[in-house]
């Protein structure tokens, strides 16, 4: 009896243990996944439009931009939702300037504002899966939207 | 004869082997690698001395593998000879999947007019996960383009509507000079018809 209630206590024991180890793990990689994600992303945007449509065959839309996370992570991976489609955003070298842009040719071209979603990893991986079952980009929320506004194109 | 027809025969064999091994010696053998194609155009119908210069950079992986790391670099855009408006000329995207592209924007200003070569920019990326070495290659070459200066776009470009008022001014003394003497000449006359008409009205009564 005694033997049967060490055994059983042991067990218990060894799972308890193996709980908790599970448990560590598991908040690890929850914290370093937390620590990786931008949390409260702060963006500086700048946006320029080439708006003499006589010289160019197609009409540039760009947007520079800083990012700045409250957790102070740096080097984020970006995406933009262009279109339909979700592209890789530049950074400079030092990675402190992310830019978005496109073209489009001038009798195609849209005025107004252009608003573009940002995405990290965590929100490329939900908007692919977002893809997946066709729905749109749009379902998915993003991280921060900046909007680009192209007031006319001069002939 | 048959000695002949023996060595003849191993000749053959010899040629079709050695093309065979050529082959398999020139044969590449690509897993899982990510291959680039960069191309820069420049976007404009004119380019002008002092205004915009649009220039995309596309990048295309046609590789099985994403490519990581991928920077363009480009130095054809001197302080001397560009101003930078918007943009950036040096890049980097962090990863690249494959079949995925990637487009880039900038926007320049020519600082003088002429002939300008515009170059390939230099494109380095790592090829796969466990690439160590940079895969390095160049975009395509715009090549050469005459920048105009800005004096000659004008000319024929502008709306010219300061050239059009100044006529408007210059034109003013032919037309006003004969209206002005038609319209006083008409005045007097309309004065005279009201007083014969007036002196005929009393005389009626």
């Amino acid at each position: 009896m005694a033997q049967v209630c060490l055994f059983y206590f042991s067990e218990s024991n060894f799972f308890n243990m193996n709980m908790v180890h599970i448990l560590l793990i598991f908040g690890l990689i929850g914290a370093s996944l937390a620590s990786d994600a931008c949390q409260n992303p702060q963006i500086k945007a700048e946006s320029y439009t080439s708006q003499d449509a006589t010289i160019v065959t197609n009409i540039a839309y760009i947007a520079t931009f800083s990012l700045t996370c409250a957790n102070g992570v740096t080097g984020v991976s970006l995406y933009a939702a262009i279109g339909d489609r979700l592209v890789p955003v530049a950074r400079s070298a030092d990675g402190a300037t992310y830019q978005v842009s496109w073209t489009e040719e001038v009798a195609k071209a849209t005025t107004g504002d252009h608003a573009i979603g940002l995405y990290d990893d965590v929100g490329y991986a939900a908007v692919r899966k977002a893809q997946r079952s066709d729905e749109p980009i749009s379902s998915v929320k993003p991280m921060a939207t900046i909007i680009i506004n192209h007031p006319v194109s001069r002939v | 004869m048959k000695l002949l027809v023996i060595l003849g025969l191993l000749a053959l064999g010899t040629l079709v082997s050695s093309d065979g091994s050529a082959e398999e010696q020139f044969k590449v053998e690509e897993e899982n690698v990510a291959r680039i194609l960069a191309s820069k155009l420049i976007q404009n119908k004119y380019l002008v001395e002092g205004l915009d210069v649009v220039v995309r950079y596309s990048l295309y992986n046609v590789g099985t593998a994403a490519a990581l790391r991928v920077r363009v670099q480009d130095a054809g855009f001197g302080p001397f000879d560009f101003k930078p408006v918007s943009g950036l000329v040096n890049f980097q995207l962090d990863r690249l999947a494959p079949g995925a592209n990637a487009s880039h924007t900038v926007v320049l200003r020519p600082l003088k007019y002429g002939y300008f070569n515009f170059t390939a920019a230099q494109v380095s990326y790592l090829a796969s996960e466990t690439a160590t070495e940079e895969t390095v290659g160049f975009t395509s070459e715009p090549g050469e383009g005459g920048i105009v200066a800005f004096r000659d776009y004008d000319k024929k470009f502008s709306p010219h509507l300061l050239d059009w008022v100044v006529f408007a001014v210059m034109t003013l003394p032919s037309l006003g000079i004969p209206f002005m003497l038609w319209y006083s000449s008409k005045s007097k006359y309309d004065a005279v018809i009201r007083e014969k008409r007036a002196e005929s009205g009393k005389k009626r009564e």
